[in-house]
């Protein structure tokens, strides 16, 4: 067996694997995030990668959902008495030729079956490590969220919208049009409440976008964005407001009570901390301008 | 009838809330907001077994409030309770 170690938004991610595992090879993404072994550190997620078919009994297992954007009919997440089943491959599939995750109920430690013909040539393995990153990591303070992030080595500006609204777009206009702003992520940045801060940091995880870039940063404001015949900034109240905006670009398992409140308590600290906002948007530079002003005006950057 | 003992109250800002998270496959879950009176109430009939009566006295004993308008008032709470799905049966 061997192991390594990946540090991302301040979380350990502990990889053990058969010899025969590239695992370097099937996770380029993750290559800025690699750190030395240290035995004495108890990561927060262990993974195990095998090439073995399981032989889990998934023949009482519940249903919980088959709707995937990213794998459409390939993918399914079911539940046995003590496992998370999550499965990227038809129904129909023999066990040797489907992916198959099975964690604990915290998913602090999962098995990872792979589908050998597909290993270095997909990037299921990655976004099965992120399944189980993103639940587990709600209890340490930390969310993986599905956002477009811009820095500008000072503080980064998160932005949220539906599929399709323009988020990358939106980010795109902020590197062209803002002086010193560039891209930190483009889909799944993970953000950390720290005492009285929030900072949102780059992972191996980024949709499209190749933007693998293990940074951390202040967050300074998230804003969702909403397409519009004219560009306007709203800012959401400190209550249900701001709670109602940023939830959907949350992901925590809704069968999972525990999982589902740490949640709940990394959006509440979020939102005693920093401003949220809609900007009803154009996709134009004028957005992107209008955008940066209300947020040095909500934080008071002018003055500084 | 019993509150929905999986539901949990929360105060966020101002607000107070209730977050439902949907078991179905597509994501259908509901944010509730309630004013201080329900809050209130939502955390006195917690875990208990309740009728229409319980909630009229918790009304009459807290608040400045006549009979009728309790009887009303609890009617109205429970109806609402009922329709956002938060009463188990």
């Amino acid at each position: 067996m061997k192991t390594a170690d990946y540090l991302v938004a301040d979380n350990l991610i502990r990889l053990s694997f058969e010899d025969s595992i590239d695992v370097k090879s099937s996770l380029p993404s993750f290559k800025d995030f690699e750190i030395d072994y240290n035995p004495e550190v108890e990561a927060v997620l262990n993974i195990d990668l095998t090439l073995k078919s399981s032989n889990i009994d998934l023949s009482d297992a519940k249903l919980l959902s088959d709707v995937s954007i990213v794998w459409g009919d390939r993918f399914k997440f079911e539940e046995v008495a003590d496992y998370y089943v999550t499965s990227v491959e038809n129904s129909e599939s023999k066990e040797t030729e489907l992916w198959r995750m099975i964690s604990d109920k915290t998913f602090k430690n999962s098995k990872i079956h792979i589908k050998a013909t597909e290993l270095y040539d997909s990037n299921i393995l990655s976004w099965m490590i992120m399944v189980a990153f993103g639940q587990r990591v709600l209890s340490n303070n930390t969310a993986l969220i599905h956002s477009s992030v811009v820095e500008n080595d000072d503080y980064a500006v998160s932005f949220l919208g539906k599929s399709g609204t323009g988020k990358s777009t939106h980010s795109r206009l902020w590197i062209g049009n803002n002086p010193g702003f560039k891209l930190l992520n483009d889909d799944n940045p993970a953000v950390r409440v720290v005492d009285q801060e929030v900072y949102i940091y780059g992972t191996p995880w980024s949709g499209k976008t190749a933007c693998y870039i293990n940074k951390k940063l202040k967050l300074m404001s998230i804003v969702r964005l909403a397409q519009a015949k004219e560009n306007k900034m709203e800012w959401k109240g400190k209550g249900v407001d701001s709670l109602v905006a940023l939830l959907p670009s949350f992901t925590a398992i809704r069968w999972n009570s525990t999982i589902f409140s740490s949640m709940l308590s990394v959006l509440e600290n979020i939102i005693e901390r920093i401003h949220v906002g809609q900007l009803n948007c154009l996709p134009d530079a004028a957005a992107a301008e209008l955008c940066l002003n209300e947020i040095k005006k909500v934080n008071k950057l002018e003055y500084e | 009838m019993k509150l929905r003992n999986d539901l949990q109250l929360r105060k966020l800002g101002e607000d107070f809330i209730i977050i439902d998270p949907g078991q179905e496959m597509v994501d259908m879950s509901k944010v509730f907001t309630l004013n201080e009176t329900a809050a209130f109430l939502w955390e006195e009939l917690h875990d208990t077994e309740f009728s229409e009566e319980t909630v009229i006295q918790i009304l009459l004993e807290n608040y400045e409030v006549d009979e009728a308008l309790a009887i009303k008032d609890a009617k109205r709470l429970i109806q609402d309770f009922v329709k956002g799905g938060l009463i188990s049966v």
